[in-house]
């Protein structure tokens, strides 16, 4: 139990430093978590388990923004922007990871250095005033399209290629069980989320249908994924969830950066190589969305320096992957994108409009 | 119309005849930002509002409060599924004083109810339908916003 408190405090005073300056918290509990690793702090059952619901309830309020009526409203324009992301994306850092690594690890470390981190993308864009911009809101559809993304990756990622048809069917019974379970009660449910006391326990018991269901051979992850979507009809379960994944995934950040064990088995070339591909695809990515989005090259400018940073989401491939390598690769290059982005995000709109007066001069 | 904001809560726009722009975003945390973006500007002003702050803002700006004898407040009951009633504070003018509640079917034309009336320091609550008015009281009334128009229209004779 003492890891958990020694953690606690320590997220504490990263948080309190991350507040004070302009750096992303999620690198620095990561950070925090390597330093104390090396310091000689052990992981116990307990903060598993904890950084376990950590994933979860990151999971489940992932799947609460995803909803699917407004997906299938403005699915033309979606689609464009989710394919011509995954692409441009993740081609290049796959490209690079293939040099470097096995086939199998390329690929997994492609999928998760290609998605953006919602959570720093999301704050940089409120904390710089860039909400009246039309670009925001092509970048923040970008950030839910790439969720959606990561649920056919965690589908791929647990599914054993022989076990595939019966995996997939477990999976489509599961969801269509949690769809009906959430529209049937949903009159119920509404009413009863008016109680404060019931709804606390309610929102954190959501967390165990995961932890049972995992018992079937259906991944916690997956399975949180879905019930945050069935629920997701139901706007205040969300309040209820946040303080939840709130603590238990900076618990999550900080005892994965224990978990990583710095050996010189990666050489520093390769890590390099990767933050280049990972910078510079999606920095693509956003200037091709832009150019045909919004018509213009310096909104295109504007979305991929916004969307630089990799956070929650490559930590959480990495983690589930379990592969030391790809831990590694992906901690190093979410640290590096996190700190770069935050920097490119604060001038992404400058940036932009320097385009277009040069553009104009010409 | 509102535009979704995923992840972060929801958009409304107004551009003025001038080209100015003003965007209001309630963001999931409960805040909201009111932005304003001068014509050929690049870089807006956010102001943080609280929810009742908003509220009042929006009182002044739908022009419901224009001096102090006339007050509105709103109250909001989240439980049931966010019902709003408005409270209003008239001074009873020539058109109303002299005649009873009755007479003047403030409820039957208007659906608004009189829930107080203030005479001289005093308060009348719940007054009866018999109750005559007089020039200078001051009433509370309750009732939906266009309820409390067709009373300012009807009864009070203004706008």
């Amino acid at each position: 139990m003492i890891d958990v408190a020694i953690a606690v405090v320590i997220c504490v005073a990263v948080l309190a430093v991350s507040y004070k300056t302009p750096i992303p918290a999620i690198p620095l509990y990561i950070i925090a978590g390597i330093v104390a690793g090396n310091l000689g702090l052990k992981a116990s059952e307990v903060s598993h388990f904890l950084s376990q619901l950590g994933i979860i309830f990151l999971l489940i309020y992932i799947g609460l923004e995803i909803k699917i009526e407004s997906f299938i409203k403005k699915s033309k324009e979606l689609t464009g922007i989710g394919v011509i992301d995954l692409f441009v994306t993740f081609t290049p850092i796959l490209a690079v990871s293939v040099l470097f690594f096995d086939l199998a690890d390329a690929v997994v470390i492609a999928a998760a250095l290609y998605i953006s981190s919602s959570a720093i993308v999301i704050h940089s864009l409120i904390e710089n005033r860039r909400l009246i911009f039309p670009e925001s809101e092509t970048i923040l559809w970008m950030m839910i399209l790439e969720d959606l993304i990561l649920i056919v990756f965690l589908f791929l990622l647990s599914a054993k290629i022989a076990a595939v048809m019966d995996f997939a069917l477990k999976v489509v019974v599961y969801s269509a069980v949690v769809m009906l379970f959430a529209k049937t009660f949903l009159k119920y449910l509404k009413r009863l989320l008016a109680e404060t006391e019931f709804v606390s326990i309610a929102a954190f018991s959501l967390a165990a249908i995961p932890l049972l269901v995992a018992e079937v051979g259906i991944p916690e992850s997956l399975a949180a994924i879905l019930i945050g979507m069935a629920f997701s009809d139901i706007k205040s379960i969300q309040r209820y969830i946040k303080p939840f994944k709130d603590v238990f995934l900076v618990l999550f950040f900080f005892f994965f950066g224990l978990s990583i064990k710095i050996e010189g088995f990666i050489h520093p070339g390769a890590l390099i190589a990767v933050i280049i591909a990972t910078v510079v695809g999606k920095f693509a990515a956003g200037a091709v969305i832009g150019r045909v989005l919004h018509g213009s090259l310096a909104s295109g400018v504007e979305i991929g320096a916004t969307t630089i940073a990799r956070g929650e989401f490559s930590i959480l491939v990495a983690a589930l992957s379990g592969v030391e390598v790809v831990k590694t690769v992906v901690t190093v290059t979410v640290i590096a994108t996190s700190l770069i982005g935050a920097v490119t995000a604060k001038y992404a709109r400058a940036a932009g409009k320097l385009v277009q007066k040069r553009k104009i001069g010409e | 119309m509102s535009i979704e904001l995923p992840g972060v809560g929801s958009k409304y726009e107004i551009e003025t005849a001038q080209g100015d722009k003003v965007a209001i975003v309630f963001l999931e945390s409960g805040e909201i930002h009111l932005y304003v973006l001068e014509k050929g500007c690049d870089s807006p002003c956010v102001v943080v509002l609280s929810e009742s702050e908003a509220r009042r803002l929006g009182s002044i700006l739908s022009g419901t409060v224009f001096h102090i004898e006339k007050e509105l407040v709103e109250i909001v009951f989240t439980a049931l599924s966010d019902l709003r009633i408005s409270v209003h504070t008239y001074v009873v003018n020539k058109a109303m004083a002299g005649k009873s509640i009755e007479e003047l079917a403030i409820r039957k034309r208007t659906g608004v109810t009189v829930i107080a009336v203030s005479r001289k320091g005093k308060n009348v609550v719940n007054p009866p339908p018999s109750f005559r008015f007089e020039d200078g009281d001051v009433i509370v009334v309750i009732g939906e916003h266009d309820q409390i128009s067709k009373f300012e229209r009807e009864i009070l004779g203004i706008r």
